[in-house]
């Protein structure tokens, strides 16, 4: 069930209306039948995949409080940690593992009797709720979390279905407590919720599925593009995926406001960030602590040698596209952000980057993002390579309306709604509608309108696409 | 309480000023030029024969040319991509402001299995007359209720999820490219053209891929079945005499297809036609059809040279039929 599907508008109202009907002993019974209905809405049976990792993890969180010894405590957290990572190595990997494996024996020629592929859809959203039942059996080894004795809320904290396919990753010791206490109707949560899963819709149908068709007639067929087309493709998807998964996270953590639940931050206007450094204490926020919590700072963060940290950095971000996507593009993606992160770095450049205009080094930013955003989209290596010496074929006469295909209207749609993502942006307001709440009472009422119906007129409601991110 | 005032105030605006748009856009959509807008605006014809079906008879059915051979008055309003459900619907409306003796309705595989089309019913293009109880059921029978609930009863809704299709529709000032009797022509194509030549080869390839169903085991969708019946018990409570017909093809292009669903299409139909009494004409099965080079565009649309020597047939087969 996509959170831009009509189908998903009627679930919402039933079960927000239905969670306040009940009285608050119920509700984790209302919530964890919905969302088990909405995950299998997608796949039905790969329920089974979850509910197994859910009975580990529930008495894993239980034996590793229990234990009285240290070393019975790390070997309950291995188990926990080697069925979740199993399960997300056995559906997302196995296939990638194999054929490189067998690519590499062919290149030694050693030929070795093929074992089967797995012919099997990757459960959506499997490396969401592994890395996040992960950080319950973490937390609570690391007695920053009690373990949850209630089954039903244990489950809920992983399926609560919100953030259940894409995020954002929840920590145990934000989320659990919530599910426990009564939440009261507040029309503050209501209306606060509403706006961010409409600016969420914004980002989503109007800039983002608007943007789609372009850019992917353009990295779908990078020979037959050159120039101007495929810059203006790379700048369209770095946008698109902003809006794409924003979107999507801003929707999940209003869906979640409406019910009285704070979700974390997961975006935090990472395109004005004046360092890829930042960009990343901006961007999907959720993942990145998650491996800072939980890898970096185990690995020694800061506190060891120079040389052990621009490794361990690297180490961080090749994980990091690993856990994108089985292909070498992803873990090019994460080299590439893993290199210059370690650039910036080694020239220190937070010492330039408050001394001169903030401008120039969001360009440079978003310059270096949208570069690495290439290896992210391209189907393949080769692919990437290709867009990137096709982009710098620049010919003047190759300038023109006809570059956007068939797309002019969905171009200039989009356009205009990125300089609207912009100017709120700028404006610092985090669901993009409050930058108009200090406006008196009527113009504000009738700025909303004016939003509601231009998003009704412009959004691409027929076709829309899946989120970006629910293939991982 | 002052928050949930002003929640409603701007719903009820908004509410408002969505019952604008929808009427002002209702408006408009009953001149913007589509076929389906031109079947629909037909009043007050008094004709001998109407041909429905999809784009092999929109531009393979040259009516003026027919009259010039027969004499017989007719009206084409098949329309390119439409499935059985769709032809249903403009039928319906067709003859209940006009006055026709014969339908000559085309089947194929499609009229069974309407999803081979890419878009089979375009309800979009009939919003504006959801008012209409016939229409409005059709797109009921063939939408999800929860999607129908939506276009229905929230104003506007239903026109901005199909924004961009009536973008183009609204703005578009281009005329219709059909000739009064309802006839598209059809591309000119330059025989012995390499694109000819591929093209024909890749309607091979399409029709071994992509339109042997089932594994060559033809598919009836039910509520498609349920559709063309209909319009057979239609024509027989309004006197109507219904011939079906499979146009020429070029069945060169499509061997395994003509193998595998041609014949369960025919015999499909065969029956069906013993069954009601009525008239089955498969030009399919034509010397025509057995020797289509340079005829087609395609495995299954005609070409203008195609349509020149097709029409004479039907003519005659009209001829005969009405001097019966």
């Amino acid at each position: 069930m996509l959170f831009n599907s009509i189908d998903f508008l009627y679930f919402f109202v039933i079960v927000t209306i239905a969670f306040y009907a009940l009285p608050h002993k119920f509700r984790w019974i209302l919530l964890l039948f919905a969302s088990c209905y909405f995950y299998m809405a997608f796949v039905p049976i790969y329920i089974l995949i979850l509910l197994g990792t859910i009975v580990i993890d529930y008495f894993a969180g239980i034996f590793i409080a229990k234990a009285r010894v240290l070393s019975t405590k790390k070997l309950i957290l291995i188990i926990s940690i080697i069925s979740n990572i199993g399960i997300l190595c056995l559906f997302k990997y196995y296939n990638f593992f194999l054929e490189n494996l067998i690519a590499l024996l062919e290149g030694f020629d050693l030929n070795i009797e093929k074992p089967p592929y797995l012919n099997i859809l990757l459960p959506i959203g499997l490396s969401f709720h592994t890395f996040q039942a992960l950080s319950y059996t973490i937390e609570v080894y690391r007695g920053n979390q009690k373990p949850e004795t209630h089954f039903g809320i244990y489950a809920l904290y992983v399926l609560f279905y919100p953030q259940l396919v894409a995020g954002p990753i929840e920590r145990p010791q934000n989320i659990i407590h919530q599910f426990h206490e009564e939440k009261k109707f507040d029309w503050i949560n209501i209306i606060e919720g509403l706006k961010l899963i409409f600016w969420g819709l914004f980002k989503k149908i109007v800039i983002a599925d608007r943007l789609s068709p372009f850019v992917n007639m353009v990295f779908e067929n990078p020979n037959e593009w050159q120039g101007i087309p495929i810059i203006l493709a790379i700048i369209f998807f770095s946008i698109q995926i902003y809006c794409d998964f924003s979107g999507y996270s801003d929707i999940a953590i209003g869906t979640a406001k409406t019910m009285g639940f704070d979700l974390m931050l997961n975006f935090n206007r990472p395109y004005l960030s004046k360092s890829l450094g930042e960009f990343w204490s901006k961007w999907h926020v959720s993942l990145s602590t998650w491996f800072r919590d939980y890898v970096y700072i185990s690995l020694g963060g800061n506190r060891i040698s120079r040389q052990r940290t621009y490794f361990n950095l690297l180490f961080i971000f090749i994980l990091s596209g690993l856990w994108h996507g089985s292909n070498w593009t992803f873990i090019i993606w994460g080299i590439f952000h893993g290199c210059f992160l370690i650039i910036e770095r080694i020239f220190s450049i937070e010492k330039y980057t408050n001394k001169t205009l903030p401008i120039f080094w969001f360009i440079y930013t978003f310059i270096i993002v949208s570069i690495g955003w290439v290896f992210f989209r391209a189907e393949t290596i080769s692919d990437a390579l290709i867009i990137f010496k096709n982009a710098a074929i620049l010919s003047k006469d190759k300038i023109g309306w006809y570059m956007f295909g068939n797309y002019k209207y969905e171009l200039i749609v989009g356009l205009c709604a990125i300089m609207v993502l912009v100017f709120l942006e700028v404006k610092k307001t985090n669901n993009g509608i409050d930058v108009f709440k200090n406006l008196p009472k009527f113009i504000r009422i009738f700025v909303y309108i004016l939003f509601l119906v231009l998003f009704l007129l412009f959004g691409a409601f027929h076709n829309s696409s899946e989120f970006i991110y629910f293939q991982f | 309480m002052k928050r949930l005032k002003s929640f409603l105030f701007l719903l009820v605006i908004l509410i408002v000023i969505l019952f604008i748009l929808d009427y002002f856009t209702t408006k408009k959509l009953y001149h913007v030029n589509t076929k389906q807008n031109w079947v629909l605006n037909l009043k007050n014809r008094n004709i001998d024969y109407v041909v429905v079906g999809s784009s092999k008879t929109e531009s393979g059915i040259d009516v003026k040319e027919i009259q010039n051979l027969t004499g017989l008055k007719g009206i084409n309003i098949s329309i390119s991509g439409i499935g059985i459900q769709e032809q249903y619907l403009l039928f319906s409306e067709f003859i209940q402001f006009n006055k026709t003796k014969t339908l000559l309705l085309m089947v194929d595989f499609t009229t069974l299995n309407p999803n081979e089309f890419s878009y089979p019913f375009h309800e979009y293009l009939y919003f504006h007359r959801m008012d209409n109880r016939n229409i409005n059921s059709i797109i009921y029978e063939n939408s999800s209720t929860k999607k129908y609930l939506i276009w229905k009863y929230l104003p506007f809704i239903r026109y901005a999820e199909y924004n961009s299709e009536f973008k183009q529709l609204i703005f578009n000032k281009q005329k219709l490219n059909i000739d009064s009797y309802g006839f598209l022509k059809p591309t000119e194509f330059i025989i012995n053209d390499e694109n000819h030549k591929k093209n024909v080869f890749d309607a091979k390839l399409h029709s071994i891929k992509n339109t042997i169903p089932g594994n060559g085991k033809i598919i009836i969708v039910k509520q498609a079945q349920d559709y063309f019946l209909k319009i057979l018990d239609l024509c027989s409570t309004k006197n109507i005499e219904v011939i079906l017909f499979s146009p020429a093809e070029n069945t060169n292009a499509s061997v395994k297809f003509e193998k595998k669903i041609r014949p369960q299409t025919r015999n499909y139909f065969k029956a069906i036609s013993k069954k009601r009494k009525i008239l089955y004409w498969d030009f399919t099965n034509s010397s025509f059809s057995l020797n289509p080079t340079n005829f087609t565009n395609d495995h299954v649309h005609l070409n203008p040279i195609g349509v020149k020597k097709f029409n004479p047939i039907i003519a005659d087969s009209l001829t005969r039929y009405y001097g019966k």
